[in-house]
């Protein structure tokens, strides 16, 4: 009998980290403290399932502003920041000289910063006319599904930062900040160094972006 | 029963740590638009009343709403928007923006043969484009809605 009730615990155990590793992008939706005088609930349109985000860079072909198809696999062997962007977006357009500055401050390890614009080819042309972005960006229209194929899907920007083997390492959504960006990249240095495992990588940045967060 | 205790807590331990461990950064942080940007549509059977709630740290912009129906012999006429607050925009310029609780109207024109038909369901489609202070904006997006529009004032409409 306690053989079988600690068996049973076992299996709970086991289905619950596999279940995590499943859902775990998905539930970290914060409680929305709605206040104010509406009381019944509104109709709410059907939010389509969140995608999951893939291990690796998927392959993907996207037009540049000039309309030349890019493969993503062009990038590969070089860390990656895909920066998800569009220039209804004030927090995106506000990280663009950050995201620069990034590509020139980890030249060494051969960083390569990539925009795809979740916006018309119009608008995005007529932008980077005006100020030109410092990487090549590639244009996603608003179809949704060069989002949807990283995973993402809430909002902008997201930044989605890989190491020299396409490996995704994390994914910041919401406007980046140096000190984010910086410990990254400084860790995905280390891995494709042999230095850190991706894991090890991967827990020291979720511990510190919510160090960062809480301060 | 001590084991299960145990084991138990060694899952909760588990997920815990496992949970700090996932290396997916802050993917789901903001919660999707439905549940920032909240409306309550009333109608008098002359008007629609869109009531919005916004959430606290997040805006709506007002160039981005946009209320339109494809119910056929029904016509809303030009919205009233309130004032809105002004916000700075490098690119754009000034931007007017909603925050809080705002009420947009719309009025509403029913074709004769419109106010003959016994159903009165309005079908609505609700555009919007909102931001977060902490540095996110969400998409345009289209919300689709129906509501019954009262009979009563509809009967009103169509005396002289």
């Amino acid at each position: 009998m306690k053989r079988t009730t600690v068996l049973a615990a076992l299996l709970m155990m086991i289905a619950g980290i596999f279940t995590w590793h499943w859902v775990s992008p998905r539930i970290h939706v914060r409680k929305s403290a709605l206040t104010g005088p509406i009381a019944p609930i509104p109709p709410v349109p059907p939010s389509p399932s969140s995608p999951r985000i893939p291990e690796r860079i998927p392959a993907l072909t996207l037009p540049d502003v000039n309309g030349k198809p890019r493969a993503l696999a062009e990038w590969h062997g070089k860390p990656l920041l895909i920066n998800f962007w569009a220039t209804w977006c004030e927090p995106c357009r506000e990280e663009i000289p950050l995201l620069g500055h990034l590509q020139s401050e980890f030249a060494a390890t051969h960083l390569q910063v990539l925009g795809i614009a979740i916006d018309f080819k119009d608008a995005v042309a007529r932008y980077t006319r005006d100020a030109p972005l410092p990487y090549p960006t590639l244009i996603a229209e608003e179809d949704g599904l060069a989002p949807e194929a990283f995973g993402v899907g809430t909002g902008l920007p997201v930044s989605v930062f890989a190491d020299s083997q396409g490996r995704i390492v994390t994914v910041k959504t919401g406007e980046l900040h140096a000190k984010e960006a910086r410990l990254i990249l400084g860790l995905i240095a280390k891995v494709d160094a042999g230095n850190l495992t991706l894991s090890a990588a991967r827990t020291e940045i979720g511990a510190q972006l919510r160090q960062i967060a809480a301060n | 029963m001590r084991t299960v205790a145990s084991l138990s807590l060694a899952f909760i331990l588990c997920t815990t740590l496992t949970a700090a461990s996932s290396g997916f950064g802050t993917k789901d942080e903001f919660p999707p638009p439905e549940q920032v940007f909240r409306y309550v549509i009333q109608s008098d059977g002359t008007k629609l009343a869109v009531l919005w709630n916004v959430a606290p740290g997040y805006y709506l912009y007002k160039k981005r709403l946009a209320i339109l129906t494809d119910t056929p012999g029904v016509t809303l006429g030009t919205p009233h928007f309130p004032k809105g607050l002004i916000q700075h925009d490098e690119y754009f310029g000034d931007q007017e923006v909603y925050r809080d609780d705002f009420t947009v109207t719309v009025p509403v024109t029913l074709s004769a043969d419109a106010i003959q038909t016994p159903t009165s369901r309005l079908h609505l489609k609700l555009k919007l484009q909102g931001c977060a202070d902490a540095g996110l904006c969400y998409p345009p997006a289209v919300w689709t809605t129906s509501i019954v529009m009262p009979i009563i004032p509809l009967m009103k409409q169509k005396q002289p």
